[in-house]
């Protein structure tokens, strides 16, 4: 009995997320990067977005930090090894990144995005970004998006255009459900500066979702 | 003699060579189940129905764990093994092990989500506290990693059934971990992945055995080589094992005492038709043992094959005595010579009788197997002696070992000159006092988990898979039972929150109910009212707002009537805790609570004693308990033998005598757990207890043949005690290194016990006769 108790679970997990392989840590890439995002979610049964926004970090060690500000602040930290979320300074939740699917491959998107490393995409998901100008873009289908991960992720197609930096990223899930997540004022940190100036972690009231 | 006797005899004996061989041919009845040796324990029938219930899952589930460097390779190689299996009908891939259907029991539940709270959610609302379930539901709702759909958000936009589903995971092996639709590892660079199947048939029944076994091993070899690791467990692997080596000791028990006798008759009287003539006595009385114990029991239990096979030590006796009477005399005509056995024959097989008939009294089902098979078998050997030697012996003499009897007579004649007088009496007495006092040093072990079979490689596989996947073997459940499933449930829940408190102390590590899952109807209606009325009010009700939804909207139509085991179970098919589900009759319900991880025995004790209607049962416990009342009860038995045979002797030979007859093997048997268990530091067990009942037949043998023998014929007598103790001993010492507890137990008390019976048969003649 204790054991579909698990797979329960996992499965719920694995509905929405998906399990990926466990890769060794990324290297490096230099300088941090610093922004600021929006994000829409587009839900089945609701008739407008729930938007959010707030900035994100991706630091040297590909630590990635989505700090949401409005309407509800909330701050996730996405590394190789786990997931965390905290709401003020109380730890909500904390799941190993062998167990949330999609992480991954999000991660891994981002990386390549930022760095531009189409060879990288290639290699990893067998597609090559289309140009226009200096801007790019690329889509994920569900098979590209399969490769080396085990099994199908949640995700019906990720769409990621850029120009210098990555500058739109569309997530389509099942059931017509979908995040648009545009970023702005990216920069890259010399080495040492802070992440998050001015950053101190307080609740920021919540008047909307 | 007239030759219809023996022809008659010798065609019953034909007859029942048949009937086992045709039992044989039909895959022969052995029972392998240790616990099929005891008898219904409980005064409760309800609770003797659950054990079962129980016993036949645990005993019907497999688990298989694949390991490989390479997780997609470990994935495959499991996949193949279980369709091979599936695919050859002898087991089946347990229930709720596919991404599938897990997503047909996430779905049923989810419609109840309403009334299914985790523990921690229903303390904070408990507690007036709904902020905490906001905030975490914000901070999901605008993660981008959300993990559910818009739908699913409208329905629970407070994530509490993740939440629920969570909590259940939590008391679940938290050491694997689900990929790629399998529970999994990673330890130490190899990807071990499992899963648990359920057998197609009987683990015990032996053909069906055979067949997984061999599909097993079949399956098995079609994946090595290539760097995997295959680790199996179940009850059907033990007790294959358990009938396998039951075979091979009785089998190797009977070919050596059978050879041991071959080869001393062979020596001793250099001619072939004592040879033959004994083993026809002998397999007489293995094989009317048999015919009987079948006929009776429709099948026989491997310790009654073993203790059955033992009677080649007693019956070989008759024809060793008929034989060594002709040693003394020059010349003695076959017909002579039986008169002058008979009556040590016939006391010998008459007292035996009477100690296996009062081990049949025993409201056990081992001991009356193992009474019908000595029983049987001793006079259909004790019968092919009397009824057929005479016309087949044509010889009135044989050529034999002068030496041998030389021997005999010096040794006899040294134990005699000891023995003489009183003397051997006191020493008698002082050694049954002695012992009866001394054997208060002596402790029992009743352990059940002892007398399996100790085999290194099944154990091996079963501590790794232990220590994989964190599934443990705790003997330990509770029974809850009611008039109907509600009131079972209410009475889970009570027991469920001592539960939790245990875990917190470190007690336990979790455990299952069926009350997890699904909540009492009071309990789901509690939670639904805890919804409705901790969001009424701002914060709750301005995140509703906020979603434009309502806690009523979301977690209210449709979803009144109350979830029960029974509808989850229709509605997905089979429950995923069906095995849980123990009795459900229109007066009574009995659900199972499973522990894991137990440290403690005492608080869960105290859990069942302040609670209605929840028994702790500790199987093994309870299991080790009826072999320990069986153990003092085949003592008491004993006992009641020997007066019994004490009485029967003293017409014969008188009180007195008949004492220091009795004597000698009551000497014996009180000795030997001294040995065994001071000496040799064994500790005492049930089958050390039966060993000690042969032992008395067996030294009683001895006492009666030798107070029975003529001064002349006493060196005979005691050379022909020698002998069969000798070929006793050869098979059971062959025993002690049987790698099942039980038969290795039997052997060193059997061993031990013939030596000294046989040394301290002269005792019993105090004076010529």
């Amino acid at each position: 009995m204790a054991r579909w108790l698990v797979l329960l679970t996992e499965f719920w997990l694995s509905l929405h997320l998906v399990v990926v392989r466990a890769e060794p840590a990324q290297q490096p890439t230099g300088q941090p990067l610093v922004g600021e995002f929006q994000q829409q979610r587009y839900l089945r049964g609701f008739d407008v977005p729930i938007t959010s926004s707030g900035q994100f970090s991706v630091a040297a060690d590909q630590t990635i930090v989505w700090h949401t500000r409005l309407p509800f602040e909330t701050r996730l930290e996405l590394s190789a090894e786990r997931m965390t979320q905290y709401v003020g300074a109380e730890q909500l939740m904390q799941l190993p990144a062998a167990r949330l699917a999609g992480m991954g491959v999000l991660r891994e998107l981002l990386q390549i995005s930022l760095q531009r490393d189409w060879q990288h995409l290639n290699r990893r998901f067998g597609i090559q970004p289309q140009f226009n100008g200096s801007s790019w873009h690329f889509e994920l289908q569900p098979l590209q998006m399969t490769q080396g991960f085990g099994h199908a992720l949640p995700f019906t197609e990720i769409a990621v255009q850029g120009e210098l930096f990555v500058e739109q990223v569309r997530l389509q899930r099942g059931e017509g459900d979908y995040d648009l997540i545009t970023f702005d004022q990216q920069r890259r940190l010399s080495a040492g500066q802070p992440l998050e100036p001015g950053s101190d972690n307080a609740p920021v009231p919540s008047d909307q979702p | 003699m007239s030759r219809f006797l023996p022809v008659a005899w010798l065609s019953l004996v034909a007859l029942a060579a048949l009937f086992v061989g045709v039992k044989f041919s039909a895959g022969f009845p052995l029972e392998a189940n240790l616990l099929r040796l005891l008898p219904t324990q409980s005064s409760e029938a309800w609770v003797d129905d659950a054990a079962q219930k129980i016993v036949e899952q645990m005993g019907r589930r497999v688990v298989v764990v694949v390991g490989h460097a390479d997780f997609d390779t470990a994935a495959e190689a499991l996949e193949m093994l279980v369709l091979k299996l599936e695919q050859a009908g002898v087991a089946q891939r347990q229930i709720y092990q596919s991404a599938e259907q897990l997503a047909a029991l996430s779905r049923n539940l989810f419609d109840y989500r309403s009334g299914l709270l985790s523990r921690a959610d229903r303390q904070r609302l408990l507690a007036g506290e709904p902020e905490a379930l906001i905030q975490r539901a914000q901070a999901q709702l605008f993660s981008p990693m959300l993990a559910v759909g818009g739908g699913v958000i409208a329905d629970d936009p407070l994530f509490l059934f993740p939440q629920f589903l969570a909590d259940q995971a939590a008391m679940g092996v938290q050491k694997m971990s689900l990929r790629g639709g399998v529970l999994s590892r990673h330890v130490d660079g190899v990807h071990f992945v499992l899963v648990t199947m359920t057998v197609s048939g009987q683990p015990f029944d032996q053909g069906f055995q055979q067949r997984f076994v061999k599909q097993f091993d079949l399956a098995r070899q079609l994946l090595t080589g290539s760097g995997l690791q295959v680790l199996a467990t179940g009850a059907v692997f033990f007790a294959h094992q358990a009938v396998e080596q039951g075979r091979r000791d009785s089998l190797l028990i009977g070919a050596v005492s059978l050879v041991s006798i071959i080869g001393l008759l062979a020596g001793l009287f250099r001619s072939g038709r004592p040879l033959l003539l004994s083993l026809l006595s002998v397999t007489s009385g293995l094989i009317g043992g048999l015919a009987a114990a079948i006929m009776l029991f429709d099948e026989v239990h491997v310790i009654a094959l073993v203790f059955g096979a033992a009677i080649i030590g007693i019956s070989v006796d008759y024809a060793i005595h008929y034989f060594c009477e002709g040693l003394a005399a020059t010349t003695q005509p076959p017909a002579e010579k039986l008169q002058r056995v008979l009556p040590g024959l016939t006391l010998g097989m008459v007292s035996s009788v009477i100690g296996f008939a009062t081990l049949a009294q025993a409201p056990f089902p081992g001991l009356r197997q193992i009474a019908v098979f000595s029983g049987v078998g001793l006079v259909c050997a004790y019968l092919t002696v009397v009824l057929t030697y005479v016309t087949l012996d044509k010889s009135s003499a044989y050529p034999h070992s002068a030496r041998l009897l030389l021997l005999a007579k010096t040794v006899e004649g040294q134990v005699r000159r000891l023995a003489a007088g009183n003397g051997s009496a006191v020493l008698l007495l002082l050694v049954v006092s002695g012992g009866v006092g001394l054997s208060q040093l002596v402790t029992a072990d009743d352990d059940i988990r002892k007398l399996q079979v100790q085999s290194g490689e099944l154990q091996t596989q079963e501590q790794l898979i232990r220590g994989l996947t964190g599934l443990d073997n705790a003997t330990q459940f509770f029974l809850v039972s009611g008039a109907n499933t509600e009131a079972v449930l209410q009475a889970e829940e009570r027991l469920n929150a001592e539960l939790d408190r245990l875990i917190e102390k470190k007690v336990i590590t979790g455990y299952n109910s069926v009350a997890s899952l699904v909540p009492s109807g009071r309990r789901q209606a509690q939670n639904r009212q805890l919804i409705m009325t901790e969001f009424a009010a701002d914060p709750g009700a301005k995140f509703f707002q906020s979603l434009g939804l309502s806690p009523e909207l979301s977690y209210g139509p449709g979803l009144a009537a109350p979830l029960t085991p029974q509808q989850l179970v229709t509605r997905t098919g089979a429950g995923p805790f069906l095995e849980l589900l123990l009795i459900d009759s229109t007066d009574m319900v009995v659900n199972m609570v499973t522990l894991r991880g137990v440290g403690q025995l005492a608080p869960l004790e105290v859990i069942a004693t302040g609670l209605d209607r929840v028994e702790l049962v500790d199987q093994a416990a309870r299991w080790s308990e009826v072999f320990a009342t069986y153990r003092q009860r085949a003592i008491n038995l004993l006992m009641i033998a020997i007066v019994l045979i004490w009485l029967f002797l003293s017409f014969r030979y008188g009180p007195l005598v008949a004492a220091r007859v009795v004597a000698v093997p009551t000497a014996a048997i009180v000795l030997t757990p001294l040995i065994t268990g001071v000496v040799l530091t064994e500790a005492f067990t049930f089958f050390s207890a039966m060993g000690l009942m042969l032992v008395f037949m067996i030294g009683l043998d001895y006492a009666l043949f030798y107070v029975e023998a003529s001064d002349e014929q006493r060196p005979v007598s005691f050379l022909a005690n020698g002998l069969s103790a000798l070929s006793t001993g050869l098979a059971f010492g062959l025993m002690t290194f049987s790698a099942t507890y039980a038969v290795h137990a039997f052997g060193v008390t059997i061993l031990t016990g013939i030596t000294l019976a046989f040394l301290l048969s002269p005792l019993c003649a105090g004076r010529s006769r």
